[in-house]
């Protein structure tokens, strides 16, 4: 059995250096250690960055200063201190041209786009990605992951700063899979931002300008003006134009809990509507009955309240009227206690 | 009262002192990443959390021992890939797990945890839908799972993702 870590032999594995029993020790290895899975694919990504190095030219002062180097008496101290800081220079230049190539290549256009109907191809911030109906296209996110577009959709390509990518969906759908820190990539919308919090979702942008955004792992925000909607997997949440975020809810709801939400949202019988949820919620529906605290009148605070509480009461040290006064700290310790039936 | 009517409530009581029991006792719970709490650390540096997962009714929580194997079918081959859990949170016995095996295939996560004070092991097994937890498909005990609990997750789960 080989149970030392490999990491050692991960570079010459790359390059293709090891002989076949070797390979075959480290394949096996591979299959059972994350760890050296990752350090793996740590240099399987340097290698495609060095990949798109190109070999640069040193400026003719570089060649002067050798030359001239080269020209004086050998055996000179002088001479020889020169060559080499000459040659020093002509490495740092070529390193910081390489470094400046790589960086202004990539960044001028950060994005790679893969249609069905065509190759790829490196696209700028800006730029429009639209599908027409049954074509498809892929964006490569960076390093962080995809985001499939699907037929008849317009999306456009934002800008990449600190790491950030941001995409912006006119209208159609897409589903992206990012797996990255969160807040590294953002979908605008005409109703909200979905932030990625480190998951796969999909969402769909209709011609009004409403949304949908369904969740398939992970979780992600819907944000708009200071509302914000937490969507874990499994779960479902609108956005309305001027609106911003409405409330998410389990797609395993049932069907007259899910109705009763989008009349709440949609503010037709909001009373009826949030008589029906409060009824019908299970303890995971908490998800939507958390969120329904800061959106209705103090004295329907407590019954949702009241509610939620009967299920899982809010965890020591946070009290009864901290939430009720809408606390920040103790409604988001509330929701993380919550989160755990969700 | 008819025998076959004893029996029943007799069934049916310790049925529930049962389920009340398993509520007061060592287990595991798992969660959606959010869980974990938006404020920590490791969730804001790390990427491709799926789950969060938590020690319950431990006296020395700090001390919990929380470890895992990703149990699947790929290939029809079996597979058995040990977890790296992130710690989130010692002192509470929270930690996450990150997405960590093959794209392919049927998983089930077979998590294991055990608590010093009182001496108590416990377990959960998670399928997964790629990515995604399936909670209402998800066991948990208040021991350790058997072999046989494992394999026949690994079966049930393949069978219907087949």
């Amino acid at each position: 059995m080989f149970n030392r870590h490999i990491e050692s032999s991960l570079t010459r594995y790359c390059d293709g250096d090891l002989s076949a029993a070797e390979r075959q020790r480290v394949d096996a290895h591979l299959a059972t250690c994350a760890r050296c899975r990752e350090a793996l694919a740590e240099i399987q990504f340097s290698l495609r960055l060095v990949k798109q190095l190109s070999t640069v030219s040193a400026p003719a002062s570089v060649w002067n200063g050798i030359d001239s180097a080269l020209a004086e008496p050998r055996g000179s101290f002088q001479g020889r201190l020169a060559m080499r800081w000459a040659f020093a220079c002509l490495l740092v230049l070529a390193a910081g041209a390489g470094g400046y190539w790589w960086a202004r290549g990539p960044a001028s256009q950060p994005w790679e786009v893969a249609h069905t109907t065509g190759g790829a191809r490196r696209m700028a911030a800006g730029e429009w990605v639209e599908t027409s109906a049954g074509a498809k296209a892929r964006i490569i996110v960076g390093t962080l992951g995809t985001v499939d577009v699907e037929p008849g959709t317009r999306v456009q390509l934002g800008k990449v700063r600190d790491s950030e990518y941001r995409l912006a969906l006119a209208h159609g759908t897409i589903s992206a899979q990012i797996n990255a820190p969160p807040r590294l990539f953002i979908v605008d919308t005409p109703a909200s931002a979905v932030v990625d919090l480190g998951c796969a979702y999909t969402v769909t942008v209709g011609s009004d300008g409403a949304g949908e955004l369904r969740m398939t792992s992970g979780w992600a925000s819907l944000e708009f003006k200071g509302r914000e909607s937490l969507v874990p997997a499994g779960a479902i949440c609108r956005t309305k134009p001027g609106a911003g975020p409405g409330t998410p809810y389990f797609e395993d709801a049932s069907t007259a809990f899910k109705s009763a939400v989008d009349r709440f949202d949609a503010g037709t019988d909001a009373a009826g509507a949030l008589e029906m949820i409060l009824n019908v919620a299970r303890v995971r529906d908490t998800l939507t009955l958390w969120h329904l605290l800061s959106r209705v009148s103090a004295a329907d605070r407590v019954r949702v309240y009241e509610r939620i509480a009967a299920s899982v009461p809010p965890p020591a040290p946070v009290s009864r009227d901290q939430i009720l006064a809408l606390d920040a700290e103790a409604l988001r310790k509330w929701r993380e206690e919550l989160a755990w039936k969700w | 009262m008819s025998l076959p009517k004893l029996v029943t409530v007799a069934v049916a009581a310790a049925l529930v002192a049962t389920t009340a029991a398993a509520g007061t006792m060592f287990r595991l719970e798992i969660g959606p990443p959010v869980a974990a709490g938006t404020g920590s650390k490791a969730l804001k540096t790390k990427g491709k959390v799926v789950l969060a997962v938590r020690a319950l009714v431990c006296d020395d929580m700090a001390n919990v021992q929380i470890s895992g194997t990703a149990e699947g079918v790929r290939n029809g081959n079996r597979q058995s890939l040990p977890l790296d859990l992130l710690e989130v949170d010692k002192a509470q016995a929270i930690y996450a797990v990150q997405y960590q095996w093959p794209e392919d295939g049927s998983w089930v996560l077979h998590l294991k945890a055990s608590c010093a004070k009182p001496k108590a092991e416990a377990s959960t097994l998670v399928p997964m839908n790629k990515m995604a937890f399936i909670r209402e498909r998800t066991t948990v005990l208040v021991e350790p799972a058997t072999k046989k609990q494992v394999e026949d997750a690994v079966k049930d789960l393949a069978r219907t993702q087949s």
